[in-house]
């Protein structure tokens, strides 16, 4: 059954891979599980961290926490915008996608499996999808365990939390790190190894990350502010207001785009052996 | 009009500056088996791998069952089996697994016919991939490119890492694909395998092809290094102008000589002494190629 197309094989492949990742995802959950408690049963401990906070330079919390400082501390979606969804997440959700991405095409080349893949009567282009579809299937899998994790621990420690806003962030952030997937996807096509397809995804990650997170402080990043994915991810807050369908569709629009170089790269260039 | 199976036309590969192949003509018939001879770095695999599209040519073009092999590359992909010259399969997969992967992907096979291929290859499917020995291996391979009958085979060095038992149930399995009237491309740097399986070889070097030969010819005209050892000293005198026999060396009973073509006339002038020992060695394809074509011929 796990055998019967490419689709299924990659599945297959990466099931291991998914057991390390599931335990990031419960990281994730148990900062929020034991740390959310902490601060809104101990709001003087609370408010004491908001005033160290603000005697940081503001572009040093706008960078690493985000414009949520004053409510993380009464509201649990804030909470979870500063801590977790404005850098933790969506960087860890861009290393998977990125290594997943790279791995389909540079890293199967990478170790000569990919010559006997293609002596079968498969297209280049069929097993460019397939192996995306496989990506898109663990990065929602991987979404939804975080959401039922954090759904859990909001449960465990008596929170009331908006569960179509966390499934908004949630479908955000996937659909954040399927641009750089789909980016390492095609850098692989393109013709780099599987390190540096990777490499160079996770990077312009950060990048694009910095650009979005120091635009607000540094005036000079404001006109480039709008070339970064992370600006369409969380300029909006899902988590505070919903999912923007306008950003939504930018990061489609990228993803499709990237998975169309990809297709066409790979389709015209030499297999290496 | 001869049915080609296979048809190369001007056929060239360069890999930026680095010569690949150059003006590769070759027309393999329908139903032969046809070797494909060189030494290592001839452009041998940079010809399996145009054929099979897995790059694309410098200029000139290839044609399989008519097709040309980049337009029809997935029909003609579904009608063609492949071994690999440099192995390199699934490692976290059994050769079962392996195998049903493969099947799915070619839409099926006839398993009572995978199983005999596994008997007879005394395969073992059972163990993942990373354990097995590199002929063990070969054998996966060979198994997955034979399973769903294809009416071609390319064969890029197939019998690398096979014991001698292994090698001659391939060479029958490779007659049996030939008598169902499959045709086989077959590249190799061992002449004494080719001269046993295939009708004809084009011999490769450096990127071009110097040579296409029946086997009988190329049988007539081969070299080989012989070493016979008497029991007393015999006069080289004996053995100076037999038909085919040249470089004749004489010390302490043990002649040394090279023959070109049938030994038949040698071994009847040495049957007229008390014979121990007769040793041949292979020349290397080098020697071969110096033999057939000069040093002219060096491209």
């Amino acid at each position: 059954m796990m055998l019967n197309n490419v689709v299924l094989k990659t599945l297959r492949d990466k099931r291991r891979a998914m057991i390390g990742w599931l335990l990031v995802m419960t990281g994730m959950s148990l900062i929020y599980a034991l740390y959310w408690p902490y601060i809104r049963d101990n709001p003087f401990m609370a408010q004491m961290m908001v005033s160290y906070l603000q005697s940081f330079p503001s572009g040093l919390i706008e960078a690493f926490i985000g414009s949520n400082l004053m409510l993380f501390t009464t509201h649990p979606e804030a909470f979870l915008d500063s801590e977790l969804f404005f850098l933790f997440v969506p960087l860890a959700f861009i290393l998977f996608t990125a290594s997943f991405g790279s791995d389909a095409i540079a890293g199967e080349e990478d170790r000569g499996t990919l010559n006997l893949l293609l002596s079968n009567p498969v297209s280049r282009s069929r097993v460019v999808l397939e192996k995306f579809i496989a990506l898109v299937v663990y990065t929602v899998l991987l979404g939804a365990l975080l959401e039922t994790e954090l759904v859990v621990a909001s449960v465990a420690t008596n929170t009331s939390i908006d569960l179509f806003r966390l499934t908004d962030v949630t479908l955000s952030v996937i659909l954040l790190s399927l641009v750089f997937g789909s980016m390492a996807l095609a850098l692989g096509c393109i013709g780099l190894g599987p390190s540096m397809s990777t490499g160079v995804a996770v990077s312009l990650g950060v990048v694009s990350y910095f650009v979005n997170s120091l635009a607000t402080t540094f005036r000079d990043l404001q006109p480039y502010r709008k070339y970064s994915p992370f600006f369409y991810y969380i300029q909006a807050d899902p988590l505070m207001n919903g999912l923007n369908i306008g950003d939504a569709t930018v990061l489609l629009v990228l993803t499709v785009v990237t998975l169309s170089i990809a297709l066409l790269a790979f389709r015209r260039r030499d297999v290496s052996v | 009009m001869v049915d080609s199976v296979v048809t190369t036309e001007g056929l060239t590969k360069f890999y930026g500056k680095h010569r690949g192949i150059v003006d590769l003509n070759v027309e393999v018939e329908r139903g032969e088996v046809f070797g494909y001879l060189g030494p290592n770095g001839a452009g041998k695999t940079t010809t399996i791998r145009l054929l099979l599209d897995f790059i694309r040519p410098t200029r000139g073009q290839a044609k399989i069952f008519g097709k040309d092999v980049n337009q029809s590359s997935l029909d003609i992909r579904r009608r063609v089996g492949y071994v690999p010259g440099e192995l390199a399969m699934y490692d976290n997969m059994t050769g079962k697994d392996f195998l049903t992967y493969f099947a799915h992907l070619r839409n099926g096979v006839d398993w009572k016919y995978v199983d005999e291929l596994t008997e007879r290859l005394d395969c073992s499917l059972s163990q993942p991939i990373r354990s097995l020995s590199h002929g063990n291996k070969q054998k996966i391979a060979l198994i997955q490119a034979f399973m769903n009958k294809p009416d071609l085979l390319i064969l890029d060095e197939p019998t690398l890492g096979l014991d001698p038992f292994m090698q001659r149930e391939f060479y029958h399995m490779i007659e049996e694909a030939k008598a169902e009237g499959r045709t086989v491309f077959l590249s190799s740097h061992v002449l004494p395998e080719v001269e046993r399986i295939c009708d004809r070889v084009g011999i490769l070097r450096e990127g071009k092809l110097v040579a296409v030969e029946g086997v009988r010819d190329l049988k007539s005209r081969e070299l080989r290094h012989l070493e016979i050892h008497f029991a007393r000293s015999v006069p080289k005198e004996a053995f100076v102008g037999v038909s085919g026999v040249r470089d004749v060396a004489m010390e302490n009973g043990i002649m040394h000589c090279t023959v070109v073509g049938s030994l038949d006339a040698v071994v009847k002038a040495a049957s007229a002494f008390p014979v121990e020992n007769i040793i041949t060695h292979e020349p290397s394809l080098e020697e071969i190629f110096m033999s057939f074509y000069g040093q002219g011929d060096k491209a």
